[in-house]
Parts: structure tokens; C-alpha cells; sequence
């Protein structure tokens, strides 16, 4: 018995999970080196063997720190944990938000799993998942770490609040790189996350062109001055609160940028703010605007609105038709509204009356 | 007697003063004579006012109806199964009527569709109905009160997984709208809604009183009972009838609200010199109703931040402890 366990010790040391890598193919340098503008949450590091992609927690948030190697040359780097020498070429998502970005470059053939793939609604994206037999590897928002294996992914793309779980994962010979495109405040910088995909899939120009694309759009859009006459309340409440973004998320920023003043702007914080509902009744009758986002039938209607909650009559955005709403259930707010920030903005712009003969993609104003 | 009378008379000024506080006390400050003017049928300046008013109105009345409710039926239980312990949170009576109210929303059976509003309400009679029924059927092979009772906590972590069942299987909407129920909370009720509730509680806490001398013979044993020459069959499906209708609607309207059932009745009994139920059933009624607004006192002044389910948790577990040791100084030993 005093034998066996040092044994033991000995033979579970020199077991391997890692696959064996190839030291003679290295990914190659990127023909152009991408700029960051407005992005906060990742940055692209290049130097001459290799290019480090670097997520990080932006000001007020929890923090973390989490990088990739991708290897151009052999250097003392090559036996870190989470470098490549191929691009990865199979994925898992933690969030459906980046198959947006994945479908831009169309690589879902990439993703071989994904946590939650009965919340992404039918369309082109749910019916390439379903030709490319993705699976779901989440049980509610636990991973699963047996089908994440049986998946075999080269990498999982994970949120970055879920810390345990990623050691799992790594733990388990699997690498992980966080995702936190959500904590960005502007919606430029949340498309930027774009060109953070398009290193990994080799595309820098088709993203670069797009993005330079839509940021010349957005900001020809934006207005100057959010309008303190035209004051917006958000949401829907849970349960008896009212759980709304703070005053510098990236949703108000977007509604800003199309002249709207937020009721709320003077509560501080990152995170979601917590009103109680005799609150927000209350304050319902001052807002010029009430901006919704949920998943409601396809025909939704004021009236349906109304009888929700017959104080709502009493709401002043309802009485003068000034609700805005986007449907969670039949529109992609959240794939493909993360890289079309500009069409979100004209969405807005129309329902607030500022541009004229125009099709409304994602909000819309409820009659 | 005097003294019970007093203590009656007591807690129903409570719950009147609790009544009061909950519908001056807010984030949104209204004036008395507004609250005064709305009640009455008059208008004010800011008109969301008459719907936090009416909230308020409404969510008091629900919360002492809905407390004393689930006290008398925690009472007919624990004389019934001659356990202190008994309530229908403890022996899966809640569970059942949430298994039902879950089976509709979670489980996609469209009662609601066929039967209206009252779809809900029948799922969760007929769920608090089976579990009952199951757990009459059991007792007549387990004689023993504590095996009795974790044959019912048995049946209610049963239960509690098929929900989880359904749970995991349903879709994102269906389980917000779940979680949000689960948490509990006296809110929502419309007027019509609200006199409905009220109405099915009061004729079933009456029924309860008339029920009260075959509930005075079974305390002291159900073969002294039965010399009395009291119907313990028809006393049994009155029982069953009561407590299920009570403990269905409460849950259905108010989600699954723990410990009131258990608690109440417990302290009535340390409080009161009466045995006779013609009296206690009323006490407890009291009793549970400023249990119910006090508890949604307290979820309000938290700004909501304190689910219902908390609160009666926090003010109902130390009371149960307590009368437990007091009580029985046998089940503390256990």
C-alpha cells in the first residue's frame, strides 16, 4: 500500500489531456492589423509570432482578465494553456448573441454547441444549427461538461460571470475565452466585438469595411442632444419591480443617440436598476416614450398592452400611441440587432417621427 | 372567555390598523385625503394614484383573507390528522395545487382555454384534491402521526419534482411566468377577481364552523368521536372539501404561501383557554389575517425587494420552533 500511492501519483502526473499539438504549422500573420475605436471590453495585441486576443471587465464591473495566443512562429509562448496554432475551427457559445458575429463571417458550420439553442428562434440561423447538428450543452445556465467533451470543441466561448464553471471546463482540457460584449455602453462598440471574430476566422477586411460602413451610418443618425421634452421609460415589470438599465447601458445610449432623455438618467451604476411598481406607475404618466423589449405574440397590439395591466391606460406614451416596442419572440434583437446597431437607431428615429418611408426591422411603434 | 373574546376583539383591530398602514405607506406618497377621495368614489390629481390605491386596497383585503384562510385550514388539518405539525404546506397540499396550477402553465394544457379564468382554479382544486385524497388513503394503512407527516412531506417533495419536470422542460416565457407566481405575492387581483377570492374563502372558513362540533369530538379522538355520533366519513369529506378549496385558491391567486398554516393555529392554541372550534376557527381566521397583511406590510416597506414567500418563512419558522419546544417537548427531542 505504501508503494501504490506514490505510483499512483507518478502514473495520474504523466497523464496527458491536452491533444497532441503540431509544432510545424503555425497560423499565419494577419494580412491587415485591426484598430480598436469603441470597444473597452477586448483589445488585439500583434506582435511579429504572435497575435493575443485580450477580453477584460470594463470600469465598474466585476473584474477579469482573459487572453488567447494564436501563434504565428514557434516562440516560449507556445506552451501556454490557451494558445493555438491552427485557428480554432469548432466552437461552443455560451450565448446565442454570438452566433451574430459567427453568422457574419458564415462560419456556424463552426459551432458545434450551445447553451439555449430552444430561445434561438426559427430562422436562417435555428435552421443552419439544425442542418450543422448543434448541440445544446447547457441544463438551464449550468454547462454540462459531458456533452461539452462529446462536442470536442476547440474552444468555448463563455460569459465571463460564470467563473466556476469555466474552471470546470479548463480543467477538463477544455479552453475558454469570455465574451463580455454585453458590458459595452455604446452600440458601435458592442458591433466592434466583430472584429475580435474576425481574427479568429481570418476575415479582418470584411469586418473593418463593415464596421467602418456602419459607423459612418450611425453616427450620420445620431442626434445632437438627447431631448429632455421627450422622456422615455423602458420595460416591462417582473414580478411587482420594474427592472431597468442603468442611466450609461448601452440600450439608453442607443435611445439617446436618437434624441430621447432618459427618465431615469440621474441614477447611477452598471448594473440593472430595481423600481418598484407604484414607482413606475407614477412616473408612467410623465414619460413622453415607453420603449419595450419582450416576447409578446406576432400581431401585439395597444390594447393587448392594456390589458395587461389596466394602469397602463393611464401611462402617458399610451394615451398619446408614443410606445415603442420590439419583439423578442419575432425579430432578432438579440443575434442579429448586435452587428445592425444603425438599423436599431432608424427603427427609433422612425417611431419618433425624425425620418420618413421607411421598413422598421426591430422596433416598432404599437398601434 | 371573556379573555378569548378580547384577544378577538384585539387582533381585529391589528388587523384594521395593519390594514390602514398598508394603504398609506409607499414610495409614492399620497395624501390621506386622496386615498380618502379614491375610496369614495372621487378623482385625484395624478391618475395612476387610483391604481396604487386600488393595489393597495385590493392586496390588504387579499392578504388577511388569504391568511386567515390557510390558518383555518391548518387548523381542520392538525386536528384531523391530530398533528400540530400538519398544515397544507407541510403535507403537500400546496404542492398538489401548485402541481396543477404548473400543468397549466408550464405544461401546456389549455383547462384555461375551455373553462376561462376559472381553468387555473379548477387545476389547483383538483391538485390540493389528489394529494389530499392520496394522503387519507395512506393514513388508513400508517397510524403513526409522525410517519403520517413524512408521508406527507414525502408526497410534497414528490410532487415538487415533477414540477421541476415540468419546469425544465418548459419554455423561457412559461418559467418567468412561473418563478414569478412561485415567489408569492397578495398584488394582482382585479375587483372582480379579489370579491371572488374573498367570497370562496369566507363560505369556506364558514363551512369550517359549522364543521366545528365534529371537530371538537375528533380532538379528543376519533373513537370518542364516534360515540358522540359524529360522521367522521361526512367530517372527512368536509374537511378534505374545505381545506383543498382554501389551499388551491390561495395558491393559485397568491402562489404557494408557507407557514401561515402551520403557525397560526399553534400560537391560537397557546393564546387561547378555549377548546371549543366554534370559536377558535374564527380566532384562527383572525389570527392568520395579521399574519397575511403584516407579512405584506412587510414585503412593501422592503420596496418589494423580500418575496412574499420570505417574509411569512422568516416570521412563521421561529414561531413553529417556539411553539414546538413550549408545546411538545417531545418533538423537540427528536
Amino acid at each position: 500500500m505504501r508503494c501504490f500511492l506514490p505510483l499512483l501519483i507518478f502514473i495520474s502526473s504523466c497523464i496527458n489531456h491536452q491533444p497532441q499539438e503540431s509544432d510545424n504549422n503555425f497560423i499565419p500573420s494577419p494580412k491587415s492589423e485591426l484598430e480598436i475605436v469603441y470597444a473597452k471590453g477586448f483589445e488585439i495585441n500583434y506582435t511579429a509570432n504572435h497575435t493575443v486576443l485580450v477580453s477584460k471587465s470594463i470600469a465598474g464591473n466585476d473584474y477579469f482578465r482573459d487572453s488567447l495566443i494564436l501563434q504565428h512562429a514557434d516562440n516560449e509562448s507556445c506552451s501556454a494553456f490557451k494558445s493555438f496554432f491552427e485557428m480554432p475551427r469548432s466552437l461552443n457559445c455560451q450565448s446565442s448573441t454570438h452566433l451574430a458575429y459567427i453568422d457574419f463571417f458564415d462560419q456556424l458550420g463552426t459551432v458545434k454547441g450551445l447553451c439555449g439553442i430552444e430561445y434561438v428562434h426559427p430562422g436562417k440561423i435555428n435552421d443552419e444549427l439544425v442542418i450543422n447538428g448543434t448541440q445544446e450543452v447547457c441544463l438551464g445556465e449550468n454547462i454540462q461538461i459531458e456533452s461539452v467533451l462529446k462536442t470536442n470543441p476547440d474552444l468555448f466561448m463563455v460569459y465571463p460571470f460564470a467563473i466556476s464553471q469555466v474552471e470546470s471546463l479548463e480543467s477538463n482540457g477544455i479552453k475558454t475565452f469570455m465574451i463580455a460584449e454585453y458590458l459595452e455602453t455604446h452600440p458601435l462598440a458592442r458591433l466592434e466585438w466583430l472584429k475580435l471574430f474576425a481574427v479568429i476566422f481570418e476575415q479582418e477586411e470584411k469586418a473593418n469595411a463593415y464596421f467602418n460602413e456602419v459607423e459612418e451610418e450611425y453616427n450620420s443618425l445620431t442626434q445632437m442632444e438627447p431631448d429632455s421634452n421627450k422622456k422615455f421609460i423602458f420595460n416591462l415589470p417582473y414580478g411587482e419591480n420594474w427592472f431597468t438599465p442603468s442611466a450609461n447601458s448601452l440600450i439608453v445610449r442607443l435611445l439617446e443617440d436618437a434624441g430621447l432623455y432618459y427618465f431615469y438618467q440621474n441614477e447611477v451604476g452598471t448594473e440593472n436598476i430595481t423600481h418598484p411598481q407604484e414607482q413606475v406607475w407614477s412616473d408612467g404618466t410623465k414619460a413622453d416614450y415607453w420603449v419595450i423589449i419582450a416576447d409578446r405574440p406576432d400581431d401585439f397590439s395597444l390594447a393587448q398592452l392594456q390589458e395587461e395591466n389596466s394602469v397602463y391606460t393611464s401611462f402617458k406614451a399610451v394615451k398619446n400611441h408614443q410606445v415603442i416596442f420590439c419583439n423578442s419572440r419575432t425579430s432578432d434583437y438579440f443575434l442579429t440587432g448586435v452587428i445592425e446597431p444603425h438599423l436599431m437607431l432608424k427603427d427609433i428615429l422612425y417611431a419618433t417621427h425624425k425620418i420618413d418611408n421607411y421598413t422598421p426591422k426591430y422596433f416598432r411603434l404599437l398601434k | 372567555m371573556n379573555k378569548d373574546i378580547i384577544v378577538l376583539i384585539g387582533l381585529v383591530l391589528v388587523v384594521f390598523v395593519l390594514a390602514l398602514l398598508n394603504l398609506t405607506t409607499g414610495v409614492v406618497k399620497i395624501p390621506f385625503s386622496d386615498i380618502f377621495d379614491v375610496l369614495t368614489g372621487g378623482s385625484v390629481e395624478n391618475e395612476s394614484w387610483s391604481y396604487i390605491i386600488e393595489n393597495r386596497f385590493n392586496r390588504s383585503i387579499v392578504g388577511i383573507v388569504a391568511g386567515g384562510g390557510l390558518a383555518v385550514a391548518g387548523l381542520l388539518l392538525q386536528v384531523f390528522f391530530r398533528n400540530p405539525l400538519a398544515g397544507p404546506g407541510v403535507l403537500g397540499v400546496t404542492s398538489g395545487a401548485s402541481l396543477g396550477v404548473a400543468l397549466i402553465i408550464l405544461g401546456g394544457i389549455t383547462l384555461e382555454g375551455i373553462a376561462g379564468g376559472l381553468g387555473l382554479f379548477t387545476a389547483g382544486v383538483i391538485g390540493a384534491f389528489l394529494v389530499l385524497l392520496l394522503l387519507l388513503f395512506i393514513s388508513r394503512y400508517v397510524k403513526n402521526q409522525i410517519t403520517l407527516l413524512v408521508v406527507g412531506l414525502m408526497l410534497g417533495y414528490f410532487v415538487s419534482a415533477l414540477l421541476n419536470v415540468l419546469f425544465l422542460f418548459a419554455d423561457q416565457s412559461e418559467t418567468r411566468e412561473y418563478v414569478i407566481w412561485g415567489l408569492g405575492s397578495f398584488s394582482g387581483l382585479k375587483n372582480l377577481e379579489m370579491i371572488g377570492f374573498v367570497l370562496v374563502v369566507g363560505i369556506s372558513s364558514f363551512g369550517a364552523v359549522l364543521m366545528a362540533k365534529g371537530l371538537n369530538g375528533l380532538a379528543l379522538g376519533q373513537e370518542y368521536a364516534k360515540s358522540l355520533g359524529i360522521n367522521i366519513r361526512t367530517l372527512r369529506v368536509g374537511v378534505i372539501v374545505v381545506t383543498s378549496v382554501i389551499a388551491a385558491i390561495v395558491t393559485v391567486f397568491c402562489g404557494p404561501i408557507s407557514f401561515i398554516g402551520i403557525a397560526v393555529p399553534q400560537l391560537i392554541r397557546l393564546i387561547s383557554t378555549s377548546k371549543n372550534h366554534a370559536f377558535l376557527i374564527p380566532l384562527c381566521f383572525v389570527g392568520g389575517s395579521v399574519l397575511g397583511i403584516s407579512s405584506d406590510l412587510l414585503v412593501r416597506l422592503s420596496a418589494n425587494s423580500l418575496p412574499l414567500n420570505t417574509v411569512t418563512a422568516m416570521i412563521g419558522a421561529p414561531i413553529i420552533i417556539w411553539t414546538i419546544i413550549k408545546l411538545n417537548k417531545s418533538f423537540a427531542k427528536i
